[in-house]
């Protein structure tokens, strides 16, 4: 986040509770104290969501969560895919060229291997895992790939030379190369940058909705509830309250990358 | 104490200037296809979702293995006094840069977005190996250039410190290319500590290979002199280092094999009948390995020539092989993002095995960036002084029962000549 989107932040927030003068007056002090900035940052930030979140944030920052329940997945429905896909422009091509369609959000259909036994189909969404240690971020030569101060891997797309290692470093297939340039009837919502070709993208958690403090379009657009999104560092809050009985689990845990994305009933 | 005098080929016959006209227009083309590549996408190069690295990174790392071996071999002969290999050695700087250059136009080529070629030299990312090796790479191409000029102006003592500098840069890019791919730890595949020492033990070998394949032709096709013993004695280099190759190859692949978790993965290489079964056992094993330790172990064959360089060929295109199953099988098998169950296959490719053939524009850049190493060689060794008059080895011979017998052999090697040596060979003064 640039220091100017930081400054109008803080105006929104602080204007409220002080007058003008004070407000000049912090302003400046911010200015002076640029290193105070960052911290300020992750409090603020979460502030447009309106939640308790915002007194254990300061302490912890928050921990942007996803938690998916897989038990309430339709296996026919593809509603979060086709939401995912409007909401950040991703193009969808016919015919052949269809495989070069980026999946934001995919939905994996699965069966558990138990033999002699003849398992139910399950099917879960998966998105980027928001890993604290990302290994797409650690091999990114342009630091293109980068962690934002609330946690959120995200990506500059003015910055990627498009090496694609990221997309071969990621444990969980979810970046996507951007084969060919958006075509402009297909950029539709305009707070989401026009996907540039020969760069790499993935999940942002709808980072633009988070900052406006709207969820994430697959979790409003989903019809069964099964994804819940929210700061599981605010202990009232309902993902905090779905891992609470510590039954969740994660993909690849064995890799120890710290993701946020959590899976129920898998 | 081995003197050589250099000098410049004349490069006039008609076959000379036909093969600069036919490689210029090679390189032409891959200026285009690159250009077309940008401007349209990666769609047009065959690549897909799963398999985002291809033919061009199996190039790039080919290529920067093939810049090692001669340089090691000639440099290390330059700092232990070995002067016998100062023959190699001007070849050798020259073959460093160019194979490295060749290598930084398939990865650059190969990027999404190659105007953005500067943005890694001022947006470091220090836990990254491909960020180090950017300056990794660029100061290599420096200090052979350096060490190319140090030769041509003949100062011994330049040659020397270079040489060390030329040796120590060596050693990092090739184990940071290995580093590269051996880092991923999520593609059982990629993910081996060993990768980097394969890298530079493999680009040892098939860079002496490579650079006795340049070496013959080059004086074959100007009609000047090299002493056949010069051969014999790097054919023994050659035959250590594949061994060695050899090695760590089959380690990684069974200490791969004893973790159930990695199992599967190894299967597909090694067992499943899949395209890479072919690459491993036939191309690797057989082609690269077991074929030239024969033919460099078999008395009636060690010694002569034209098996020497047969066995070259042979290793080159081995090593080509052990470069796809360096960078494509951890790509084609998917990632069992939930180990424990099965996938069926959706839209993106999750639990199917994935194929990927590069397209027309592909092909036309592996073209352009090996024509360019042809055309580069032909017009700087025209240029330059870089081949000796004549090859002599002042050392007494090893054994009189090794000397070769010339004629019979050069044939054959003739007609194995195939890619590597091919472009630099057709080009007679």
């Amino acid at each position: 986040m640039s220091s100017n989107e930081q400054s109008k932040d803080n105006q929104k927030v602080e204007k409220s509770g002080f007058d003008r003068r004070t407000f000049l007056k912090m302003s400046g002090a911010l200015v002076a104290a640029g290193v105070t900035i960052p911290a300020l940052t992750s409090t603020l930030a979460p502030a447009g969501l309106a939640s308790s979140g915002s007194k254990s944030g300061e302490e912890e920052g928050v921990k942007w969560t996803m938690v998916a329940d897989v038990s309430k997945c339709d296996p026919e429905c593809t509603i979060c895919e086709e939401a995912c896909a409007d909401e950040n422009n991703l193009p969808r091509y016919e015919g052949k060229l269809s495989r070069y369609n980026p999946y934001w959000l995919r939905i994996v259909e699965a069966k558990q291997e138990v033999t002699g036994v003849d398992t139910d189909e399950i099917t879960l969404p998966v998105m980027c895992q928001m890993c604290d240690k990302p290994p797409c971020t650690h091999v990114c030569p342009t630091k293109a790939s980068f962690i934002r101060d609330d946690g959120l891997v995200m990506i500059d797309e003015h910055r990627c030379i498009g090496c694609r290692y990221c997309v071969i470093a990621c444990p969980y297939r979810v970046r996507y190369m951007i084969f060919k340039d958006t075509p402009d009837d297909q950029w539709t919502n305009h707070k989401v940058p026009k996907l540039m070709r020969g760069v790499a993208s993935k999940c942002t958690f709808c980072v633009h909705r988070i900052d406006d403090g709207k969820l994430p379009r697959c979790v409003v657009d989903c019809p069964e509830g099964a994804l819940t999104f929210g700061d599981r560092n605010d202990p009232e809050s309902e993902v905090a309250e779905l891992l609470m009985p510590g039954t969740s689990t994660v993909l690849r845990p064995n890799l120890e990358l710290g993701v946020n994305v959590f899976y129920l009933n898998l | 104490m081995a003197k050589y005098y250099f000098e410049s080929i004349k490069g006039k016959s008609p076959w000379y200037n036909f093969a600069v006209a036919v490689l210029a227009l090679l390189v032409f083309g891959w200026l285009i296809a690159t250009i077309i590549r940008f401007y349209a996408g990666f769609w047009i190069t065959g690549l897909n979702h799963s398999i985002t690295w291809g033919g061009s990174e199996v190039l790039f790392v080919l290529f920067v293995g093939l810049s090692a071996g001669s340089l090691l071999i000639s440099a290390l002969g330059a700092i232990f006094g070995q002067t016998e290999y100062k023959i190699l050695s001007r070849v050798a700087a020259l073959n460093s840069v160019l194979f490295m250059a060749a290598a930084l136009m398939m990865l650059i080529s190969s990027w999404g977005r190659p105007d953005r070629i500067f943005l890694p030299f001022y947006n470091i990312n220090p836990r990254s190996m491909l960020s180090l090796n950017a300056f990794v790479y660029s100061s290599y191409i420096t200090v052979g250039i350096i060490y190319l000029w140090a030769q041509l102006k003949n100062s011994e003592k330049w040659s020397r410190i270079l040489a060390i500098t030329a040796v120590c840069t060596a050693i990092f890019v090739h184990s940071g290319t290995g580093f590269i791919f051996g880092v991923i730890n999520g593609r059982e595949l990629y993910f081996s500590s060993l990768t980097p020492l394969a890298f530079v033990i493999a680009a040892l070998s098939s860079g002496t290979a490579l650079a006795m394949l340049i070496l013959h032709y080059s004086f074959k096709a100007t009609k000047r002199k090299i002493d056949p013993r010069f051969f014999l004695q790097l054919s023994k280099v050659m035959l250590g280092l594949i061994f060695f190759v050899f090695f760590i190859v089959t380690i990684e692949h069974l200490i791969h094999m004893y973790v159930p978790e990695h199992y599967a993965g190894e299967e597909y290489v090694m067992f499943s009948g899949s395209f890479f079964t072919y690459v491993f056992w036939i191309q690797l094993y057989g082609i690269g390995f077991i074929l030239p330790i024969i033919i460099l172990l078999y008395p009636k064959t060690r010694s002569k020539l034209g098996w020497i360089l047969t066995a070259s060929v042979l290793h080159v295109v081995g090593i080509l092989g052990e470069r796809i199953l360096f960078i494509l099988p951890g790509q084609f098998r998917y990632i069992p993002i939930l180990p424990g169950y099965e996938f069926f296959s959706n839209a993106y490719g999750d639990g199917e095995t994935i194929t990927y053939f590069p397209m027309v524009t592909a092909w036309i850049q592996y073209i352009g960036v090996i024509a360019f190493v042809a055309l580069a060689y032909l017009l700087l060794i025209k240029w330059l002084p870089l081949l000796p008059q004549e090859a002599k080895l002042i050392k007494p011979a090893p054994a009189p029962d090794l000397l070769i017998e010339e004629g019979n052999g050069e044939e054959e090697g003739g007609e194995e000549e195939t890619d590597a040596g091919a472009a630099e060979a057709g080009a007679p003064a």
